[in-house]
């Protein structure tokens, strides 16, 4: 059996858009998840326990996340991105190449969660046209963690 | 602040940089198990599929030590996919493998990482860093038992 053979009430073409779609968010995703888990090793400063802490919690939510983005483009009968070279190149987010100051990886994360965010709304409508009824679940169920996450992260900023 | 653990700065620095090698091949390991996990078909998907899952869930878990040792050490930690691709002497799979292929690849970079762990192994000793030894010395354990374990799934 191949993947031409997947015959699930959506048709190849709108499996294909859809999988593509997602390849993008685990992109984003998997990304996001990197950098919190870069951040939880090397905050610095009198936030330290706290950060480290909520980065670990995060990083944990995202990775497991991944693993759920990744089988729904192989049950929707597409092989997954998994390289750094991918990933890197599919993601909108950005990797901090130097170690950044505590309020500022907090800024990053929000940035990087709300990009996940807006891509995951966009793929949302998508696949809800489309008729894939379980990627617009499994979205939005990403929406709330990755708006959830962003405000936590943004309540630090405030003074 | 100035770290005084009872190993010299240079050991420190040293070894630290060492492990830096032994986590991205770590962590490039980790993620090619994933990648073999979502990506695996053919008779023995379903073995395969778990045996890798259980593979790249401890290597991931194991990343966290790593990482935390070289900050326990006074260093930074590496967290980027450039700097894994730099560090690591494993290299990422491109396309997708056949599944006996996969296993295959798995063994080599089982054997890899331990060659890369075992090559720290005697600067930390000389050290007296007994805690990298003590890791390190897990890290051999754990992947000499899974390159066996892979390994005889390609007897026949």
């Amino acid at each position: 059996m191949s993947a031409e053979t997947v015959n699930s009430g959506i048709s190849e073409k709108n499996r294909d858009e859809v999988a593509d779609g997602l390849a993008g968010i685990l992109a984003d995703t998997y990304t996001l998840y990197l950098k919190t888990h870069n951040f939880h090793w090397n905050v610095t400063g009198p936030m330290f326990g706290s950060l480290h802490l909520m980065f670990e919690n995060q990083y944990q939510e995202l990775a497991l996340a991944v693993d759920v983005i990744a089988e729904r483009i192989r049950a929707l009968g597409d092989f997954v991105p998994a390289t750094f070279r991918e990933f890197q190149e599919m993601s909108e987010i950005k990797e901090s190449e130097s170690i950044p100051k505590a309020l500022d990886m907090i800024a990053e994360l929000v940035d990087g969660h709300e990009t996940v965010t807006r891509n995951a709304k966009e793929l949302i409508e998508k696949s809800e046209k489309l008729s894939d009824q379980a990627t617009a679940d499994l979205l939005t169920a990403r929406l709330d963690a990755h708006e959830k996450a962003a405000w936590m992260l943004r309540a630090h900023l405030d003074s | 602040m100035q770290i005084d653990i009872g190993i010299k700065e240079n050991d420190r620095n040293e070894i630290a940089e060492s492990l830096k090698a032994v986590l991205a091949d770590t962590y490039t390991l980790y993620l090619k198990t994933h990648h073999f996990h979502w990506n695996v078909t053919g008779p023995m998907f379903n073995t395969l599929h778990l045996m890798f899952e259980t593979q790249y869930n401890e290597l991931w878990i194991t990343t966290d030590e790593i990482a935390e040792r070289i900050r326990s050490l006074g260093v930074y930690s590496p967290g980027t996919y450039s700097e894994f691709a730099r560090l690591t002497s494993i290299k990422e799979s491109e396309d997708v493998p056949s599944a006996s292929q996969m296993i295959k690849e798995l063994v080599e970079g089982h054997e890899t990482c331990a060659r890369t762990a075992r090559a720290v192994m005697s600067t930390a000793g000389d050290a007296e860093d007994e805690a990298t030894v003590d890791l390190l010395t897990q890290r051999l354990t754990y992947h000499e038992k899974t390159a066996w374990m892979l390994r005889s799934l390609l007897e026949s």
